[in-house]
């Protein structure tokens, strides 16, 4: 397992509370290799769901969850973009990956993504998050596969000022990707 | 015409209608919608063309902020 796995690509287009969680839970998993693209820096307010600590900061998201990977195990491979992700951008960054982890936080930039992973991107499966807002209706959370896409979330709660993402939620969903992503890689478990 | 959206009950005018007339119905209009008729993918482009029957279990997708 840890030998296939090894061996894999896996695109992360994002490093908030999505991105940061579901990177770390595939490099523990052992995950040979992570592409992770983000344009922002890390602040004191992501520290209530986001992968990060205290002493980083004011540092780009990219570096600091490529440190936190290198502390949990240096042999992961981690490339960066540190930057806006667009379509082109997109495709020259995640080319070649395995599986693309869709991690943004805005709905428009979720849809630009999975829209040029799905026209561009060609047979690259797709783990999108959609509706994660809040706490508690674990039994709401789904997982829908459409084509190469799968959606994970419960596809209706959108953060606002009533109900902001929270960590366990976030982190929740950010580990279903990760489990997506792996049952992508390995294909279904036995018995 | 009655079928089913995302496994709810929903009751529409007519025998059939289109994929796009379907959203229309339900005022969908986002950034990104992926729709299956019945397990299978409806491809954007095909929308205005797939008719929609009584009966038919309707699949769409929208996503919501937050990450």
């Amino acid at each position: 397992m840890r030998r296939i796995l090894r061996g894999k690509t896996v695109g992360v287009a994002g490093a908030g509370g999505l991105g940061s969680n579901c990177a770390v839970a595939l490099a523990r998993s052992g995950i040979g290799s992570l592409r992770i693209a983000d344009f922002d820096v890390v602040s004191e307010a992501n520290l209530d769901r986001q992968y990060y600590f205290l002493d980083q900061v004011g540092r780009p998201k990219v570096e600091a969850l490529r440190d936190v990977i290198a502390r949990v195990d240096p042999a992961v491979r981690v490339e960066t973009f540190d930057g806006r992700i667009d379509p082109d951008s997109a495709v020259a960054f995640f080319a070649g990956c395995a599986v693309l982890v869709e991690a943004f936080d805005d709905a428009g930039a979720k849809a630009m993504l999975i829209r040029t992973a799905l026209d561009r991107l060609p047979d690259m499966p797709v783990v999108a998050a959609s509706g994660l807002a809040g706490w508690g209706a674990d039994e709401d959370l789904k997982v829908r596969r459409f084509g190469r896409l799968t959606v994970i979330g419960d596809e209706e709660r959108g953060v606002s000022d009533a109900l902001p993402p929270m960590a366990p939620r976030v982190g929740a969903v950010a580990c279903m990707q990760a489990n997506e992503v792996l049952a992508l890689l390995l294909g279904p478990m036995e018995g | 015409m009655r079928i089913t959206l995302n496994d709810i009950p929903e009751e529409l005018p007519g025998d059939a209608t289109t994929a796009r007339d379907v959203l229309a119905a339900k005022g969908w209009s986002f950034p990104l919608i992926i729709m299956k008729v019945n397990g299978v993918l409806v491809p954007r482009d095909a929308w205005d063309g797939f008719v929609i029957r009584d009966g038919d279990a309707v699949e769409a997708l929208h996503l919501v902020s937050g990450g």
